[in-house]
C-alpha cells in the first residue's frame, strides 16, 4: 500500500518542517519553496486580495455615498446610478468568464447594489412597510443571481437576508399580531437553515465542487443546533413560564444530534461537524447537571469544586470519544479496497 | 509538471534540489515524514474544547478557593496559589491519563491568578503594576516547567491584557508604543528561529494575536478619547511597524538582492505610503496576512482578514470628515487598490509568466 506522506503533493508546510529538523539546508529550502511556490503564486495570491479588498472599499463608498446624499440628490438620478451601477457590474460579470473571482464578485456586488435600491425605494416614497419586507424581497430579487453564481459566499449572503427576514418578521408581525414566542421562531430558523445544510451537501454529491468549502457546512450546522439549544436550555433551566413547544424544540433538538451525527460518522465523515456536536451536547449536559447540583440554592464550596471536577470529567469523556471516532475512521478509510 | 503537485520524491529529483540535498538525507526525509504520519498533532478543535473546558472548570475552582477562605484573604490565595503551581507541575510530569493532564491545566489557569492576584493585592499603590512582573516572572517559569499547549498561550496573552490595563489605569499611553515594537520584534525573532520546535508554537500564534489586539487596543483609547488621539500620536508605531513590514518582505522575497526587482520597490513604496496614510492596525493586519500565506497557515490567514476588516472599519468611522468626504474617500481607496494590483500585473517578472 502506497505510503499517502510520500504520494501527497508537498506544501510549504512539511518543507519548513524539514528545515527545522535539519533535514533540509536553507539553500535547499529556498529553492525546494521557488519550485513549488514560484513568485507567480504570491503574484497570483496579491492580485485576489487586493481584488476582494478593493471590491469591498469600492461597494462600502458607493453605499456611504448614497447614505449622505439622500436629500440632495433628485429621486430619478438615485435610481438611475443605482440601476446603472447593477447592469455594469452584470454586464462585466457576463463579459468575464463566469468562473472567474472577478466575475462571481461582480454578481456578488450587483446584489448588493439590489439591496440599496430597495433601501433608496422604500426612503423615497415612504411605502409604510415593514424592515422584514426590505430584506424578503431582496432576496427574492436576487435569487436568479445567486442561483447562476456558483459562488459559496453569495449563497450565504442570501441566506443571512432571509434569516434577518425572519428575525424581522417575528419581531414586527409574529410577536405582536399572532403572540408567536421566541420558540417558534427558533424553529423556523432550524428548519431554514436545515433545508440549506441538507441542500448543500446534495450538492456537493451531485459535483458541485464550488460547494466543498468546508466553512459552510460548519456555519449552517452551528446555526441549527444554535438555535435549537436555546429552547433546550431554557426547557432545562425553567425560568419562567414555558410554551409548550419548547419541549417540541428540546425533541428537535435531540432529532438533529442524532441525525447530524449519523450521516457525519458514516455517510459523510467530517471531524469538525463531529466536533461541533459533541461540544454542542457538552454544553446541554453541563447545564442539565449544573441545574440540578444547584438548584436548591444553597451553595457550599464543595458544589463548586464537585462542578468543576465533572466539567473536566465531561470534557475528557468528549476528547475520548473524539479521538476515538477519529481512530474508526481511519481505520475504516485503510480497510477500504482501492 | 504542475509545481503544485510535486510530492516530496520528485521535488527531491529536481534538479535545482537534487543537488543541494545529499543522498543520505534524501533517505532520512523519507523515514521522517513516515514517522510522522504515525505521531499525528492533536487537532486543534480538541485543544480547543480541553481549553474552553479548562477555563470554565477553573471559574467554578476559584470560587471554591473563594467561598473556603474568603474572597478578600490574600495569603489564603497566596498559599492556594502556589500550591496549586506546583500540583500542576507534578501532576502534568507524572500522570499520562487525559483527565489528569485537564485537572493540572486547571490547577495551573487558577493557581496563576490565585498567586498572582493574591501577591499584587498585598501592594495597595501599584498593584497592576507589581501584577505584571509577577504574571511575567510565573508566565516565565511554567512555560517551561509546564508543558501544555493551551497554558503556553493563553499566559503570555494574560501578559499583554495586564499591561493594557495598567496603561490605562496609570494614563501612561506612551508606554503602548514600547510594548508594540516589543511585541513586532517577539513576532520577528519567533518567524526567524533556524530551528522553531512545538516548544515556541504557542508562544508564536499569542504573539500572532497580541500584536494587532495591542495595536486595536491603542486605537480604541484614541477612537473613545480617552487621551489624546489624534492620529499623530500613532506615527511612532506606525515607523515601527512600517520598517519591520519592510524587513518582512525583504526577507521572504530572499534576501537583500532582491531590493532592486521593479515589483518591491512597488512593494515598499505601498508600505511607506500605507504608513503615512493609514493607520498601524492596517499594517499588522497586511503583515500578519503575508505571513499566512508564506507559512501556508489557514488559522493566521483568517485572524489576519477579521483584523484588516476591523481596522479599516475603524479607521474611516473616526476620521473627521462628513459621511461624503468619508465614501468618497473609501471608494477612492478602493480604487487606488485596483489600481496597485493592475500595476502589480505588469510589474510581474517574466520568467513567472512563461
Amino acid at each position: 500500500m502506497a505510503d499517502p506522506n510520500i504520494d501527497k503533493p508537498v506544501d510549504i508546510k512539511t518543507l519548513r518542517k524539514l528545515l527545522q529538523e535539519g533535514l533540509l539546508s536553507e539553500e535547499a529550502f529556498l529553492e525546494a519553496s521557488k519550485i513549488i511556490r514560484p513568485i507567480s503564486n504570491w503574484f497570483a495570491w496579491a492580485k485576489k486580495t487586493l481584488l476582494l479588498v478593493g471590491c469591498g472599499l469600492v461597494l462600502s463608498g458607493v453605499i456611504f455615498f448614497f447614505a449622505f446624499n439622500w436629500a440632495a440628490m433628485g429621486k430619478f438620478f438615485k435610481f438611475f446610478l443605482i440601476e446603472f451601477g447593477i447592469i455594469v457590474c452584470l454586464i462585466f460579470s457576463y463579459i468575464k468568464d463566469n468562473k472567474s473571482l472577478t466575475s462571481k464578485i461582480l454578481l456578488l456586488s450587483a446584489s448588493v447594489f439590489v439591496g440599496v435600491l430597495l433601501a433608496v425605494y422604500g426612503q423615497t416614497y415612504q411605502t409604510g412597510a415593514d424592515a422584514f419586507g426590505l430584506f424578503i424581497g431582496w432576496a427574492g430579487l436576487i435569487f436568479g443571481f445567486v442561483l447562476v453564481s456558483e459562488f459559496a459566499a453569495l449563497w450565504l449572503i442570501w441566506l443571512i437576508l432571509l434569516n434577518t427576514g425572519l428575525i424581522l418578521y417575528w419581531q414586527q408581525v409574529g410577536q405582536f399580531s399572532f403572540s408567536l414566542s421566541y420558540e417558534y421562531l427558533c424553529l423556523s430558523l432550524a428548519i431554514l437553515n436545515g433545508i440549506a445544510l441538507t441542500l448543500r451537501e446534495i450538492g456537493l454529491q451531485k459535483g458541485l465542487i464550488w460547494l466543498e468549502g468546508k466553512w459552510l457546512r460548519s456555519v449552517l450546522l452551528i446555526t441549527i443546533l444554535v438555535n435549537l439549544s436555546i429552547p433546550t436550555i431554557d426547557v432545562i433551566v425553567d425560568i419562567g413560564y414555558r410554551q409548550e413547544v419548547s419541549s417540541l424544540l428540546s425533541l428537535a433538538w435531540l432529532a438533529a444530534i442524532g441525525g447530524s451525527f449519523y450521516c457525519y460518522r458514516y455517510k459523510l465523515r467530517d471531524m469538525i461537524s463531529i466536533a461541533t456536536i459533541v461540544m454542542n451536547v457538552c454544553v446541554i449536559l453541563l447545564v442539565f447537571i449544573g441545574k440540578i447540583m444547584f438548584s436548591n440554592n444553597y451553595w457550599e464550596g464543595g458544589i463548586f469544586l464537585s462542578y468543576s471536577i465533572i466539567i473536566v470529567g465531561v470534557i475528557t469523556g468528549a476528547v475520548f470519544l473524539l479521538k476515538f471516532i477519529a481512530r474508526s475512521m481511519e481505520n475504516e478509510e485503510k480497510e477500504v479496497p482501492k | 509538471m504542475n509545481p503544485n503537485q510535486l510530492t516530496i520524491l520528485e521535488l527531491l529529483e529536481h534538479p535545482n534540489v537534487s543537488a543541494l540535498v545529499p543522498l543520505e538525507n534524501k533517505q532520512k526525509i523519507i523515514e521522517y515524514l513516515n514517522a510522522n504520519q504515525q505521531k499525528k498533532k492533536e487537532p486543534l478543535y480538541i485543544r480547543a474544547l480541553i481549553g474552553a473546558g479548562a477555563w470554565f472548570a477553573s471559574f467554578f475552582l476559584l470560587l471554591f478557593v473563594g467561598l473556603c477562605i474568603g474572597f478578600t484573604e490574600e495569603k489564603g490565595a497566596i498559599v492556594f496559589g502556589l500550591g496549586f503551581l506546583v500540583a500542576a507541575v507534578f501532576i502534568e510530569k507524572n500522570a499520562k491519563a487525559l483527565f489528569l493532564e485537564q485537572i493540572s491545566l486547571v490547577l495551573a489557569i487558577s493557581g496563576n491568578i490565585l498567586f498572582v492576584g493574591g501577591l499584587a493585592v498585598l501592594f495597595d499603590d501599584h498593584e497592576i503594576l507589581i501584577g505584571l512582573f509577577l504574571h511575567i516572572m510565573v508566565c516565565c517559569a511554567m512555560y517551561i516547567l509546564f508543558n501544555n499547549s493551551f497554558y503556553r498561550f493563553i499566559a503570555p496573552l494574560g501578559v499583554v491584557i495586564i499591561a493594557i490595563v495598567w496603561v490605562y489605569d496609570s494614563r501612561t499611553f506612551e508606554i503602548t508604543h514600547i510594548i508594540v515594537l516589543l511585541e513586532m520584534i517577539l513576532v520577528g525573532i519567533l518567524i526567524s528561529l533556524k530551528k522553531p520546535s512545538s516548544f515556541f508554537l504557542p508562544l508564536t500564534y499569542a504573539a500572532y494575536l497580541m500584536f494587532p489586539s495591542t495595536v486595536l487596543f491603542i486605537s480604541l483609547f484614541g477612537y473613545l478619547h480617552i487621551y489624546n488621539g489624534s492620529w499623530g500620536n500613532m506615527w511612532n508605531s506606525s515607523v515601527f511597524i512600517c520598517c519591520g513590514l519592510i524587513w518582512l518582505f525583504i526577507k521572504l522575497a530572499g534576501g537583500n538582492k532582491k531590493i532592486k526587482e521593479p515589483w518591491m520597490i512597488l512593494l515598499v513604496i505601498s508600505t511607506i505610503a500605507l504608513g503615512a496614510f493609514s493607520t498601524p492596525g492596517i499594517l499588522v493586519a497586511i503583515g500578519l496576512l503575508v505571513l499566512g500565506y508564506a507559512f501556508d497557515d489557514r488559522l493566521l490567514t483568517m485572524i489576519s482578514y477579521a483584523f484588516l476588516i476591523t481596522f479599516l472599519i475603524l479607521f474611516y468611522y473616526s476620521l473627521s470628515a462628513n459621511l461624503l468626504e468619508k465614501s468618497l474617500m473609501i471608494a477612492g481607496s478602493g480604487f487606488l487598490l485596483l489600481l496597485v494590483r493592475w500595476i502589480a500585473s505588469r510589474c510581474e517578472p517574466k520568467e513567472s509568466l512563461t
